[in-house]
């Protein structure tokens, strides 16, 4: 997506129309629905976790897969190897790529709390090619894209990263681009739409 | 996005074979004494649900041994390949999927082991040879072949498209059309890690020859 046409295309393409499932209905939310909320509420400290967000309220439907992407939350919290900010600039990259408005706009959102500027994502789009980035930077932005044109993390990238990272934070990040992948088809294909105040692509 | 590949993808086997297994594992699995009983017990966890039997330390995968390095990501992994090896989408069209995103991913552990599961679980020997052919074979039945072009769709557009999604929409219920986007997220996932860590090949898994 490199002009402006191709971002507002994308854009239309994946949610000019509406949702394709429904959220579930706040009545509807069956008791094993209720219980996980509330429990992994408490885990993070929410203030009114029963108010589930569009995303989840359709995953819902699926209590099973609902558990997952919970506990996917609770992973990131407190299991996760990789420092937030790096894991959040893969994050954003996986998001561009995969064309995804939902999971870029909310996740530029989590990258400015980590101190990203507007100037910082604008080069996550540009991608490892872009000026500025630290070795270490380009070689995390370099595995995804490389993750995405030959499924694979090549040996130089590999070598890079080995660098600064341990084992377990190698294994770590092809798992989570993967993961963010899967979320941003899944939010694609049910044209999920922004949440309220989101901005989608626009968001820097 | 990129190119949405619905018939054969040109490239040779054994080189991409050489590529992603032919030199060592970029990280060397946990030597069967060092797996602590947590670990274990997911493998058996995990097993228990596929239907088989217990294994010691030393029978477990070289893959799974490998990730246990990560043991947050490791339970992560197991929780979700047990959801949805248990999930609503019936075994044969899971496992459909499964393959062609093995083949668009190349992917030589992920494609042999799955040649295996997928025949077990009711996949003609003749269908694991059409899936390199895609869905634009015109043998598919039309809800194969809509699986086939969802799996298509997700890994080069990443989205369904509306004739895709309605074609699916006629024999599968909304949980289903839920699970299927997320799950084809996990196996493409799994082929992600499994060619980055150059996991090996077990013995009895050939890898992108097998058939």
């Amino acid at each position: 997506m490199k002009t402006p046409e191709d971002i507002a295309a994308r854009e239309a393409e994946i949610i000019g129309a509406p949702i394709r499932i429904p959220p579930l209905p706040d009545d509807e939310l069956g008791s094993e629905v209720r219980e996980l909320v509330r429990r992994i509420g408490n885990t993070l400290g929410l203030e009114a976790p029963e108010t589930l967000t569009t995303y989840f309220a359709v995953l819902a439907r699926h209590p099973d897969l609902f558990r997952l992407q919970l506990e996917t939350g609770i992973f990131l919290f407190s299991g996760s190897a990789i420092p937030a900010r790096e894991r959040e600039l893969a994050v954003m990259r996986t998001a561009w790529l995969a064309g995804a408005p939902y999971e870029w706009g909310q996740h530029v959102l989590i990258g400015r709390e980590m101190g990203f500027t507007e100037a910082d994502t604008d080069r996550v789009r540009t991608g490892p090619e872009a000026e500025g980035w630290t070795a270490h930077e380009t070689a995390i932005l370099r595995a995804v894209d490389e993750l995405f044109d030959r499924q694979m993390i090549s040996d130089v990238t590999w070598a890079a990263l080995a660098q600064t990272w341990n084992e377990a934070q190698l294994i770590e990040l092809p798992c989570l681009v993967g993961q963010y992948l899967g979320v941003a088809m899944l939010q694609n294909t049910l044209r999920m739409p922004l949440a309220r105040d989101a901005r989608g692509f626009a968001e820097r | 996005m990129g190119a949405i590949e619905r018939g054969e993808i040109s490239f040779d086997p054994a080189e991409r074979q050489q590529q992603v297994v032919g030199d060592g594992p970029r990280i060397d699995a946990l030597t069967g004494d060092a797996v602590d009983r947590e670990a274990l017990g997911l493998v058996n966890a995990v097993r228990a649900g596929a239907g088989a039997q217990p294994v010691t330390p030393d029978k477990i995968p070289d893959y799974m041994r490998t990730m246990m390095k990560h043991p947050e990501v490791f339970a992560r992994q197991m929780e979700m390949g047990t959801t949805i090896f248990a999930g609503r989408i019936p075994p044969r069209e899971r496992e459909l999927a499964i393959l062609r995103i093995g083949w668009l991913c190349r992917a030589p552990y992920e494609w042999g082991q799955h040649v295996d599961i997928a025949k077990r679980m009711g996949v003609a020997a003749e269908e694991v040879e059409r899936v390199t052919r895609g869905s634009a074979d015109p043998d598919w039945a039309a809800h194969d072949k809509a699986i086939l072009r969802g799996v298509e769709e997700l890994i080069g557009d990443h989205a369904i498209a509306d004739d895709t999604w309605m074609a699916l929409a006629r024999t599968w219920d909304e949980a289903q059309l839920i699970e299927f986007p997320m799950m084809v997220g996990q196996y493409v996932a799994t082929a992600y890690v499994q060619n980055s860590l150059r996991i090996m090949l077990a013995e009895e898994n050939p890898g992108l020859t097998y058939r």
